[in-house]
């Protein structure tokens, strides 16, 4: 994975908020997931449909003060967590 | 012309008469569910999406049979529920049956999420008090009725989440206590009639009849039976934690996955677990202090 690859959220989950975190469930295993600040922040910006990690990143990098390049790499390890837990989807 | 009854925001026109529950008198205009003695068939029209020993279900029927006490109950998209009439014959069996393990299943077919709490009304709207089994739900709902709050349902607490508020309807007017409870509240029990053979459980009605339509919920107790003797009230504040209590108390959650309705019942407990939170961790025995105990809560309730 990459600063080229799609992100996208995954079919099959139902979403909502609580406090300000958003929380899903995947319909196919049950399970509950609820993710963090910035987690949020990139779920929120899948809304519209598949983004590149790169475009995420130039979106998020404003609002935190953190380097690029580690947000890159912040943002592929929550990535690649997503797809493990069945949230999201990557096109390489 | 059968049996009216109204119970978690149902009005049920009923072929059998429903044990503990009081019949309507005036006609409804027109009716959610009916209750009828008929042929329930063998196995489900559609396939099943759960299956285990004596119960499948998919998105529109469920089935419930137990061919050695002589059971069998077939529910059609959660508006009628045949009672198979070769196996109608105890209408006190049946009725046990019906205001739980089927009619629990009307309600998830409803997108109506049923609740293992009970709940009585403050001011400031309803409070659940949610838990296991034995941690003292009924006896503290009973308690607080005691004080005059109104009960507004014991044990199962139908929970309905709509524009984001959290509403419960009401349950049918009357708890189910144990003995020991009776004995705190001072009941005289030979009066009373008992829930099931060899339990040593009771029903007491309640004081009034609530008001048949959704109330808003403000909070929930999260009851926890204690190891010692103390009476300890915390809240629970984070969100993480108070949607994993909620997840608990919900009755028969593998209901949502047969039946197709995890959508409502994710926002039903997502939606619970963003109202405030109380864990209260009662005595492991009260030993005279059980008044004090309902008055901590009722000082907290009327806050």
């Amino acid at each position: 994975m990459n600063e080229n690859s799609i992100v996208s959220r995954a079919p099959d989950l139902f979403h909502s908020y609580l406090e300000k975190d958003a929380v899903m469930m995947n319909v196919k295993t049950g399970h509950y997931f609820r993710l963090n600040e910035v987690g949020t922040r990139i779920w929120d910006l899948l809304e519209g449909g598949p983004l590149g990690v790169g475009i995420l990143a130039d979106r998020i990098l404003p609002e935190f003060s953190v380097a690029r390049e580690q947000l890159v790499a912040d943002i592929i390890a929550f990535v690649a967590k997503g797809r493990e837990q069945g949230i999201l989807d990557i096109r390489e | 012309m059968g049996y009216l009854y109204q119970i978690y925001g149902l009005r049920i026109d009923s072929e059998l008469p429903l044990r503990t529950l009081t019949p309507e008198s005036a006609p409804f205009e027109a009716c959610d569910l009916s209750i009828r003695v008929g042929e329930a068939p063998a196995k489900l029209e559609a396939p099943p999406l759960f299956e285990c020993p004596g119960l499948c279900m998919n998105a529109g029927e469920f089935l419930y049979f137990d061919e050695k006490l002589g059971l069998r109950f077939y529910v059609r998209a959660g508006r009628e529920i045949v009672v198979d009439k070769n196996y109608a014959k105890d209408t006190d069996k049946i009725s046990l049956y019906l205001l739980g393990s089927i009619l629990g299943a009307v309600l998830y077919m409803r997108g109506i999420i049923p609740l293992h709490a009970s709940a009585v009304l403050t001011e400031k709207g309803a409070v659940l008090i949610a838990g296991v089994s034995g941690a003292g739900k009924s006896t503290l709902a009973h308690a607080l009725q005691q004080r005059g709050f109104t009960a507004l349902t014991d044990d199962v607490a139908p929970v309905h989440v709509s524009g984001g508020e959290v509403r419960i309807y009401p349950g049918y007017g009357e708890f189910k206590l144990w003995q020991d409870s009776l004995d705190n509240s001072a009941r005289q029990s030979q009066a009373l009639s008992r829930v099931r053979d060899c339990f040593d459980k009771y029903y007491v009605g309640f004081r009034e009849k609530p008001e048949m339509k959704p109330y808003p919920v403000r909070g929930i107790y999260h009851l926890v039976p204690g190891t010692d003797t103390r009476i300890r009230m915390e809240d629970v504040t984070q969100a993480a934690e108070r949607l994993r209590i909620v997840n608990e108390c919900v009755f028969r959650p593998f209901y949502a996955a047969g039946l197709a309705r995890q959508k409502e019942q994710f926002f039903a407990t997502v939606g619970l677990a963003s109202l405030p939170m109380v864990t209260v961790t009662r005595p492991a025995r009260f030993d005279g202090a059980f008044d004090q105990y309902v008055r901590l809560i009722e000082e907290d309730l009327r806050k």
